[in-house]
């Protein structure tokens, strides 16, 4: 399931940058940025869960 | 689900090369590839250290020692392994400044963490001195 999310970001992160190559040379610069911003967030709302995830288990495993 | 050794450095091998290719375009996802990686190597770690905990456990039990020592130092091990990660991202990213705050108060939690037992052996030596003197 982890492998997996590496694969997702990883194809997230391509499309996005074909998205924007194709936005630029097509004059539109703002949906570009927007575009970009938009991958990224989506892909923070993957990587927060992810993160709580790490911390639960290193405070269950560490007593913390 | 344990893991072995190979499979995560496969993984973690895979996980550099996709984050080499992004680098290039995206910087950002190229960071956030870096992490999620971290994140799945360590949860696939983290089940190992539990049982390596419950070995050490067992073994401490087997001593007539507060079982109090060993908490301490997986205490000490998380919040090291936690600053570490941290860290190391922030550095990955270019934020050496950041990193420097992220092990610092690692290393601050430490220390709190470390000075009563550090208190409780002085109390010890000086309760042998006063035995012997």
């Amino acid at each position: 399931m982890d492998v997996d999310l590496i694969f997702r970001i990883a194809a997230i992160g391509i499309i996005v940058s074909v998205l924007y190559q194709v936005l630029l040379r097509s004059g539109r610069e703002e949906q570009a940025m927007m575009t970009s911003l938009a991958g990224l967030i989506v892909v923070l709302m993957m990587m927060i869960q992810e993160i709580s995830n790490l911390f639960e288990t290193v405070k269950t495993v560490f007593d913390l | 689900m344990m893991v072995s050794w190979e499979q995560i450095a496969v993984f973690c091998l895979i996980s550099a090369i996709l984050a080499l290719v992004l680098r290039q375009y995206r910087p950002e996802f190229s960071m956030l590839i870096s992490m999620a990686c971290g994140i799945a190597a360590l949860l696939f770690l983290l089940e190992g250290i539990g049982e390596i905990r419950q070995e050490l456990e067992r073994m401490l039990a087997a001593t007539m020692l507060p079982s109090e020592l060993l908490t301490v130092v997986f205490k000490g091990l998380g919040i090291c392994v936690l600053g570490e990660f941290a860290g190391q991202l922030c550095r990955d990213a270019g934020e050496s400044a950041i990193a420097l705050k992220v092990e610092l108060a690692g290393r601050t939690a430490l220390l709190l963490l470390a000075l009563p037992l550090f208190y409780q052996l002085l109390q010890t030596v000086s309760q042998l001195l006063s035995a012997v003197g």
